[in-house]
């Protein structure tokens, strides 16, 4: 597998694929300004969070990244008000309250690892671990407005796809015999 | 759901239904797999998840393509592929339909690169069989069915589960329970599809169970012993087996495959081999003289597809 393997699926010539583009177009850069609600400190209690409870379910690296990303990303497709409105945008992304920001994190982890892990949690693993603040329809319904605001667009190349690059290209070994570094 | 129109019903899985759609916009006929929302408390499907994951890596002529995916308000999974018209199946049941070798050697060629690129992304199939083999109207054959795939790193020590593959198209070596099997196993399939080319029948039918498949394959290739198969006896199903079996003879494949080519024969015999292990890869496979020597396979275009009309369907 190769970094140039992990492109995004072919574009389809329909005006709903180029409703895709501009949707997926949003970049990273400052998107805590498109999210009311939200402050940069807020990003890094939830990824420690993550970790934590990476551990406990002991999920793999590959999966961690794809969290974060899908997080990053699920935040970052939404557009601010006024490009709503100036762009007929409105109900595109997803505004996400303070006191969501755990369960989107439930969410993307959990897409995360039906993608990578052979024996995913279970919804009720999360609602345990986040101590029964959401409840189980709150995570599942989080989980698909995730896949419809990223348009199933899941499959993303994260920092462990370019660590494994590296350590191949310098002639190293995998990262370590345990770690699972994807589908390479 | 709102850009499609729905034709009708193509078919229905154990986990799925399969409509036959239309894009609004474009006209464009489209599959549509619906995966069942039955479970709610899993969530979105993990099946369509790995599935999406999966097709997305493999972008390849040969390869069903996926052209959208969306989610229906009653929290069901849809897919849409591109629509493909017929399947080898199909094909191969339709006795309208000649199949000459050059035709033959065309679908097995097709198998093979689809096969070859799934391997060296390092994905296994296992559910290779020719309803799994579409072909669009220009003759282009896609390879569909990765509901059961999965990333394989090949490494000997992954577990694989043996509840994969269809019956007739299943390895011996999945058959004696074997959970370590490896790209392989999808060639061993291949090879079943490739004989019934040949013969316009499955080759080894077994009835129902695994060990009348199993029964099937040793008729053919003899049972397995030192010699032909060093590593069997370690298999889950020989270690823990208490029944002797009468030792058999193999057949030969000539026999059998009375109008088959010479070179043909030789590509069979090497991909359908008990051993895993000594089974041809599928990049070894279409390096075979069967594909340089006359007659060229036929062109894609050329293929016969279906019957003369008004049998359409």
């Amino acid at each position: 597998l190769t970094l140039s393997d992990i492109v995004p699926p072919p574009e389809f010539r329909t005006r709903q694929r180029t409703k895709w583009a501009v949707a997926m177009d949003w970049t990273l850069d400052g998107y805590m300004d498109r999210q009311p609600d939200m402050e940069n400190r807020m990003r890094g209690i939830l990824m420690d969070w993550i970790i934590e409870l990476s551990e406990e379910y002991k999920l793999s690296p590959m999966t961690f990244h794809l969290a974060v990303t899908l997080i990053d990303k699920s935040m970052a497709c939404t557009p601010t008000e006024e490009e709503a409105e100036g762009k007929g945008m409105i109900g595109h992304g997803m505004t996400i309250p303070r006191d969501m920001l755990q369960c989107l994190g439930c969410a993307c982890t959990w897409i995360a690892a039906k993608m990578e892990e052979t024996h995913p949690p279970s919804v009720d693993d999360f609602v345990y671990i986040s101590d029964n603040i959401y409840r189980r329809g709150q995570i599942l319904d989080m989980e698909l407005d995730v896949c419809s605001a990223l348009k199933f667009h899941l499959q993303h190349v994260t920092p462990v796809h370019y660590a494994h690059e590296y350590l191949l290209a310098s002639q190293g070994g995998p990262c370590r015999p345990n770690s699972p570094t994807g589908p390479a | 759901m709102e850009n499609y129109r729905i034709m009708k019903q193509l078919g229905q899985g154990v986990w799925s239904r399969t409509y036959m759609g239309q894009q609004k916009d474009t006209d464009q006929l489209v599959a549509m797999k619906k995966f069942k929302a039955n479970s709610c408390d899993e969530g979105v499907d993990f099946k369509a998840l790995r599935e999406i994951k999966l097709l997305s890596y493999l972008q390849h002529e040969h390869i069903i393509r996926l052209v959208d995916s969306f989610a229906t308000p009653d929290m069901a999974v849809v897919l849409v592929y591109e629509y493909a018209h017929t399947s080898l199946d199909q094909i191969l049941r339709n006795r309208d339909i000649p199949l000459s070798s050059p035709d033959i050697k065309q679908h097995i060629r097709m198998l093979l690169l689809a096969m070859d690129a799934c391997h060296e992304k390092q994905i296994l199939h296992r559910e290779l069989n020719p309803e799994n083999m579409f072909y669009l109207e220009d003759g282009t054959m896609k390879l569909r069915g990765f509901d059961l795939a999965r990333m394989h790193d090949g490494k000997p020590n992954t577990l694989l589960s043996p509840q994969a593959f269809a019956l007739w198209y299943k390895p011996p070596e999945v058959l004696m329970r074997s959970q370590h099997y490896s790209f392989s196993a999808d060639m061993w399939s291949v090879g079943c599809i490739f004989a019934e080319l040949m013969l316009r029948r499955p080759f080894l039918m077994g009835q129902f169970t695994e060990l009348s498949q199993l029964d099937k394959i040793f008729k053919v290739f003899g049972t397995p012993n030192e010699s032909n198969w060093p590593d069997y006896a370690i298999l889950p199903l020989a270690w823990h087996s208490t029944v002797p079996v009468p030792p058999v003879a193999a057949v030969s494949l000539d026999g059998i495959f009375t109008a088959a080519p010479n070179d043909a024969i030789s590509l069979l015999k090497s991909i359908l081999v008990l051993d895993p292990s000594n089974r041809l890869t599928a990049s070894q496979a279409l390096r075979h003289p069967y594909f340089s020597n006359e007659p060229p396979p036929t062109p894609k275009g050329n293929l016969i597809l279906s019957s003369p009309p008004p049998e359409a369907n």
